[in-house]
């Protein structure tokens, strides 16, 4: 099959990029490995500003934007696994086939992010979940993950979902921390999961908001979350166990408990030991950028901690560092999907340009540049409280090899 | 393609020749979960039971043989009726380890 433009991913970025393509008369494959449009839409459900924020019905609305327009082929349930240069542009390996290769002018990368996992003891027992999965079953398919369950691990997504699942009517033994490790970089200390969770901001995810200002200096911040009960603190209905880590999963078959310890007050040491009954675990490290299809591309990348991981490094109108290649939404950086939809229309915009052979200097892309700042102030969820300084430090990247030679 | 919306059709389908329910469309694995089958197969090293762990595609732990192909991710794969599907242990071809 041969397009101007593929679009991989039909998750909000993706789903955006290809309306605005769409419209703009192009023909576009816009492929997706799972059978519904929509992407991590599908599962997002919760209380905002008064409103509700409703996943399912935003991604229907942009399913029907795109419907629209005839010369956007959709291409579902098949995974794009090479991305590589053709003649005029991309050749894209699709598995299953059918056709077994797109070929595109020009190629939008809107495949997301991805759960970052907590190693823990007896983690492959069936019934430990990512807590993502917990809710796609609660929030799409209707099928609960158990009667009742913990959360390994703290942060914005873990919040959110958690409050979906008490929702949802499934029970919750609470959030608890992961044990900490040095090792494992993306869990850290104990004190190093206290930071991010009073780091936290957004609708979903709002925990002590009050108190949150006080905690930024490191004794009250361990004092507090040290002398918490050990039941915890009722944050939105959800409750926040600070001082209570999981050390292994229990169970043969499946998940049957959960070995839970509560440290020291002043060291991180364990100091006592029991178990709670669960059948389910959800496991939460956060979220990352996917940057597969990029790494096979040889795209140039960069590691950004405030843009939660790595990520390519592209031009304002999302340019990578390989031409006609563009890449929008948290495959960039992870963020609420208010900011992918606004990244896949710059995107599409970039793309427009780079098809019709317009200039693309960094400069006229400002206007798609400043509305995605206003939907990133919008946001329900910021899931890096610094995530304006990681678009700064991608963007002096891009200048940077701009000048390069 | 999009049938979230259309009213759930309940059809029948076969995990390793039994029968279970689900509704048409839905994910292999959310249809057994319902129905309480949380192990999807067995690790082919070390046999231990594997199932559901991200359901959105990235893990690889919902390996089944589905439609007589091994590997199929069963948190993707859309489940019909009379859909035959296997839990996998040792992968043929690697044999014992
Ligand atoms: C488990 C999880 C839960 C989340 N929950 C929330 C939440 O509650 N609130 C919130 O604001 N944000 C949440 N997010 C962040 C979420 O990523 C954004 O809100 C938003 O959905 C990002 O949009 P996107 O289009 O960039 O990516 P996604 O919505 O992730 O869409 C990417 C799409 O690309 C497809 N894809 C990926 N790789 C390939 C490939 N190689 N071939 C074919 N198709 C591919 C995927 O199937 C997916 O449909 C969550 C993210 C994850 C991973
Ligand atoms: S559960 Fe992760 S790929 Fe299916």
């Amino acid at each position: 099959m041969a397009v101007e433009v593929a679009v991989v991913g039909a998750g909000p970025a993706g789903l955006a990029a290809a309306g605005e393509l769409g419209a703009a008369g192009f023909r576009v494959a816009l492929i997706d490995e799972y059978p519904i449009p929509g992407g991590r839409l599908l599962g997002q459900r919760y209380h905002w500003k008064n409103l509700v924020w409703d996943g399912k019905q935003q991604a229907e609305t942009l399913v029907d934007n795109v419907r629209q327009w005839h010369e956007v082929r959709w291409l579902l349930q098949r995974s794009v696994y090479d991305l590589e240069r053709a003649p005029s542009g991309w050749a894209l390996s699709l598995n299953p086939g059918d056709p077994s290769v797109v070929y595109a002018q020009a190629v939008v990368v809107a495949t997301g992010a991805t759960e970052v996992p907590i190693p823990l003891v007896n983690w492959t027992l069936p019934g430990v979940l990512a807590v993502g999965a917990a809710q796609v079953m609660t929030a799409v398919y209707g099928v609960a993950p158990g009667r009742r369950g913990v959360v390994v691990g703290a942060n914005p997504l873990s919040f959110a979902i958690a409050e979906e699942l008490l929702e949802a009517g499934v029970k919750l033994a609470g959030i608890v921390m992961a044990p900490g490790s040095e090792n494992v970089d993306v869990v850290g200390s104990l004190d190093d999961q206290w930071q991010r969770i009073v780091g936290l901001r957004g609708g979903g995810a709002w925990p002590l908001r009050t108190l949150g200002r006080y905690m930024t200096h490191a004794w009250v911040r361990q004092f507090l979350m040290s002398h918490a009960p050990k039941s915890g603190v009722p944050i939105r209905g959800v409750r926040l166990r600070p001082n209570v880590v999981a050390t292994a999963v229990e169970g043969t078959e499946r998940v049957t408990g959960i070995r839970l310890a509560r440290i020291a007050d002043h060291d991180e040491s364990i100091r006592e030991g029991w178990s709670e009954p669960v059948d389910f675990v959800c496991v939460s490290g956060g979220l990352r950028p996917v940057p597969d299809l990029f790494r096979i591309a040889r795209v140039k990348t960069a590691w950004v901690p405030e843009l939660s991981g790595e990520v390519p490094v592209i031009s304002p109108w999302g340019e990578t560092s390989q031409t006609g290649l563009f890449a929008v939404g948290n495959a960039i950086g992870v963020e609420s999907a208010l900011v992918a939809i606004a990244q896949g229309h710059l995107g599409a915009h970039g793309v427009t340009r780079y098809l019709r052979g317009q200039s693309l200097d960094y400069r006229l892309a400002e206007p798609d540049q400043h509305r995605i700042q206003l939907a990133r102030e919008q946001s329900p969820i910021a899931f890096h409280p610094k995530i304006g300084q990681g678009v700064e430090h991608l963007r002096a990247l891009f200048l940077e090899s701009l000048g390069a030679p | 393609m999009n049938n979230t919306t259309d009213r759930p059709m309940v059809i029948q389908f076969y995990c390793d020749g039994e029968p279970f329910p689900g509704i048409n469309g839905e994910p292999v694995a959310m249809s057994l979960w319902r129905s309480g089958v949380t192990t999807l197969g067995w690790n082919e090293v070390t046999g231990d039971p594997r199932g559901l762990y991200c359901a959105i595609g990235h893990c690889f732990e919902c390996r089944m043989m589905i439609d007589g192909v091994r590997d199929q991710r069963a948190c993707l794969y859309p489940v019909r009726e009379g859909l035959e599907v296997f839990r996998q242990t040792v992968p043929t071809g690697l044999g014992e380890p």
